[in-house]
């Protein structure tokens, strides 16, 4: 039998470089991720290593001298008070955003988790904020919280409660700006919390009933541990994006007033693209990269603890 | 432990009747199958009393009370369910002490009580297993643990065996029955399996497009057939159902007289079970005269698939089923002749298709 196998496949001729190129899966798998790849390379990863570069220079991005300054850039940020604020405020925004975005896309998807008439509608309206760039987004908010002219003051107004500065407000502009981007974010939030309601078998929530757990104790103990790994997902990308906040801050208050909104990335446009500090920003841009990488370690090995996935 | 009764019970789904004018009692501490196709209103009737569905009219009681208006935990019954539902991000003990803890046992009772069901069910080892890192048969056992482990009015199973394989299916069935003789609570048992319903119930309800076509015990069920429908369901294979007729006073098929019957001049359904049917020579008098079409070799039997000549139309002959001993074979084609062993033909009216009054003498059949 062995035999008959060996005469009826004679070992192939052995190929050339060339042959063996054009066999290799390897070969074919990055011809096929080149054109992508490439331009990622370009576009993305060079920018990121020239951006470290010039971390450890002196630039002002108009003249070509820039001259090497070593780790002079990164002490500097440890003694900035601006740079310490703008942490500060980065810390409180995110601390409000990102609970505050979960908390609202969880009650909404979960009163959308159910099968009533016009649901799709109801679903594309909750999603709908998604859709809405951020510049429209920030002029909807500065009109809605205009001193004279806005719509909360006037509802403010007709209860009898005093008209607000809100974004002009050192103590209020920065809360303001977390309400307006949990607006803009509860659409995410809704349509993965939504797929991930749709994902908790409905025979858990009998078995749970039938045990006598009542609605909010099968909510608690069923369908909030089977979402963890979306409640997973979405804490590191809305953190992500909170430290990144920056674009609403540009659109409503340039950081202000008395940079009670300025942000990390905010104060860091600030000194590359107005005060011309182009080594600062970087070394900043890193000292953000190194944080975010920390936060994102720590919220996955958090998460041992209270993800599950089935 | 408690009776359990459907009283005119109806549920509908929009234009469909899912379940019509339920009457059904269940004695305190019996074993009740509900066995149907799917679609014949078994688990809707499961689900109602469960009370994750309302019916449309009626009323369900369980030991006296009515049930219909409470919701699930209320009603102090438990459910095993066809995929088990067992919590996937809890332990074995968890899942076993969830309805315990939502009824606010004492931990220490919690603990004596879950230790108990898990070392009758030989799951004591898996206490601190996820559902996820148990077998299937392990997990049919969660399931039945965390049902048993509340000592509930009833037990509710909704197909609990048919996510396990042949063999697991088989010594599960023995263990469940094992079990309900050592702690016979009401039980009431969904399935579909009808091997699973006459080896575990008590009685058995067969079901069919929301009615109950039958109530009775295995051998009512598998004797005295009520209609064509529990004849040809229930049996494996089941019943064979042949049109013929009534004239003179005996039962033909296919001009073969089987047996006396008593009754007026007219077209009938005749009904005989493979096992009661024996092969003899095309020209033996009075026996159904058939083609083989093929023969299945079982080890213990041979089952001879055959065509009643001269029964419908050329294209669509009926189809019979013959259990034959170990060894038999035909070529396809051949001509035998069937005969039906003595008291084993059964009647159905051909338009209702309700059993006929009980037959009287058979004639045939002993050749």
């Amino acid at each position: 039998m062995a035999g008959q196998d060996a005469a009826a496949f004679p070992p192939a001729a052995r190929p050339g470089w060339v042959g063996r190129l054009r066999r290799s899966e390897s070969a074919t798998g990055w011809m096929l991720v080149s054109p992508g790849a490439i331009l990622i390379g370009i576009f993305g990863l060079l920018p990121v290593l020239m951006a470290l570069k010039l971390s450890f220079q002196k630039s002002d991005l108009l003249t070509p001298e820039t001259p090497w300054v070593g780790t002079r850039n990164y002490r500097q940020l440890a003694d900035d008070p601006r740079f310490a604020e703008a942490i500060q405020h980065t810390i409180v925004y995110t601390a409000l955003f990102v609970p505050g975005t979960m908390l609202v896309g969880l009650l909404v998807a979960a009163a959308l988790n159910r099968s009533v008439r016009f649901i799709s509608v109801y679903r594309t309206a909750a999603y709908i904020t998604m859709a809405v760039s951020t510049i429209s987004e920030g002029i909807i908010f500065l009109w809605l919280t205009d001193k004279d002219y806005g719509l909360v003051n006037a509802t403010l107004n007709v209860v009898g409660i005093s008209s607000q500065p809100f974004l002009a407000s050192t103590s209020q502009a920065l809360y303001v700006i977390v309400a307006m981007t949990i607006w803009g974010w509860t659409g995410f939030a809704v349509i993965v919390y939504l797929a991930a309601l749709q994902g908790v078998p409905v025979e858990l929530h009998e078995a749970a009933a039938i045990d006598g757990a009542r609605p909010f104790t099968r909510f608690r103990t069923i369908t909030l541990p089977l979402l963890s790994p979306a409640s997973l997902f979405l804490m590191v990308w809305l953190t992500i994006n909170a430290l990144q906040l920056f674009d609403e801050v540009y659109l409503t208050t340039r950081g202000g007033p008395l940079h009670a909104t300025t942000v990390i990335v905010y104060y860091l446009w600030d000194q590359a693209f107005v005060q011309f500090n182009a080594g600062y920003a970087a070394a900043m841009a890193y000292a953000l990269f190194v944080v975010i990488v920390i936060f994102t370690a720590l919220q996955f090995w958090l998460s041992r603890k209270f993800v599950h996935y089935s | 432990m408690a009776e359990v009764e459907y009283r005119g019970v109806s549920r509908r789904f929009g234009e469909i009747q899912a379940l019509h004018d339920l009457d059904l009692l269940v004695a305190d501490g019996e074993f009740l199958i509900l066995v149907g196709p799917s679609g014949c209103g078994k688990s809707t009737a499961l689900r109602l009393l469960a009370g994750l569905d309302k019916p449309t009219s009626g009323e369900i009681l369980i030991a006296g009370q009515p049930v219909t208006r409470l919701g699930p935990g209320e009603r102090d019954i438990a459910m095993v369910f066809q995929n088990y539902a067992l919590y996937p991000h809890m332990s074995v003990f968890a899942n076993l002490a969830y309805g315990l803890r939502q009824r606010r046992t004492p931990r220490a009772e919690i603990q004596r009580r879950v230790r108990e069901t898990a070392v009758l069910l030989d799951i004591d080892g898996l206490l601190d297993r996820k559902p996820g890192q148990l077998s299937g048969g392990q997990r049919q056992r969660v399931a039945m643990g965390r049902a048993m482990v509340r000592r509930p009015q009833a037990f509710l199973l909704d197909e609990p065996l048919s996510n396990l394989d042949a063999k697991l299916r088989t010594q599960v069935r023995g263990d469940l029955k094992r079990l309900h003789l050592e702690l016979p609570v009401t039980s009431i048992y969904v399935t579909h399996d009808q091997v699973e319903a006459m080896t575990l119930g008590d009685r058995i309800c067969v079901m069919s497009n929301g009615e109950v076509q039958q109530l009775g015990t295995t051998d009512d069920i598998y004797n005295r057939p009520a209609n064509t429908f529990v004849a040809g369901f229930m049996g494996s294979p089941p019943m064979n159902l042949v049109a013929g007729e009534v004239r003179g006073g005996v039962v033909r098929v296919a001009g073969a007289a089987l047996a006396d019957f008593s009754s007026p001049d007219a077209p009938v359904t005749v009904g005989f079970r493979p096992e009661d049917l024996r092969i003899v020579g095309p020209l033996e008098t009075d026996s159904v005269p058939v083609r083989i079409d093929v023969c299945e070799p079982l080890g213990s039997h041979v089952l001879v698939h055959a065509l009643v000549d001269g029964s419908g139309a050329e294209s669509s002959p009926t189809k019979v089923i013959a259990q034959a001993p170990p060894g038999t074979t035909y070529d396809p084609g051949a001509r035998v002749g069937l005969t039906v062993a003595p008291g084993k033909t059964f009647v159905f009216d051909a338009e209702t298709g309700r059993a006929a009054p009980p037959p009287t003498r058979e004639r045939i059949a002993t050749a």
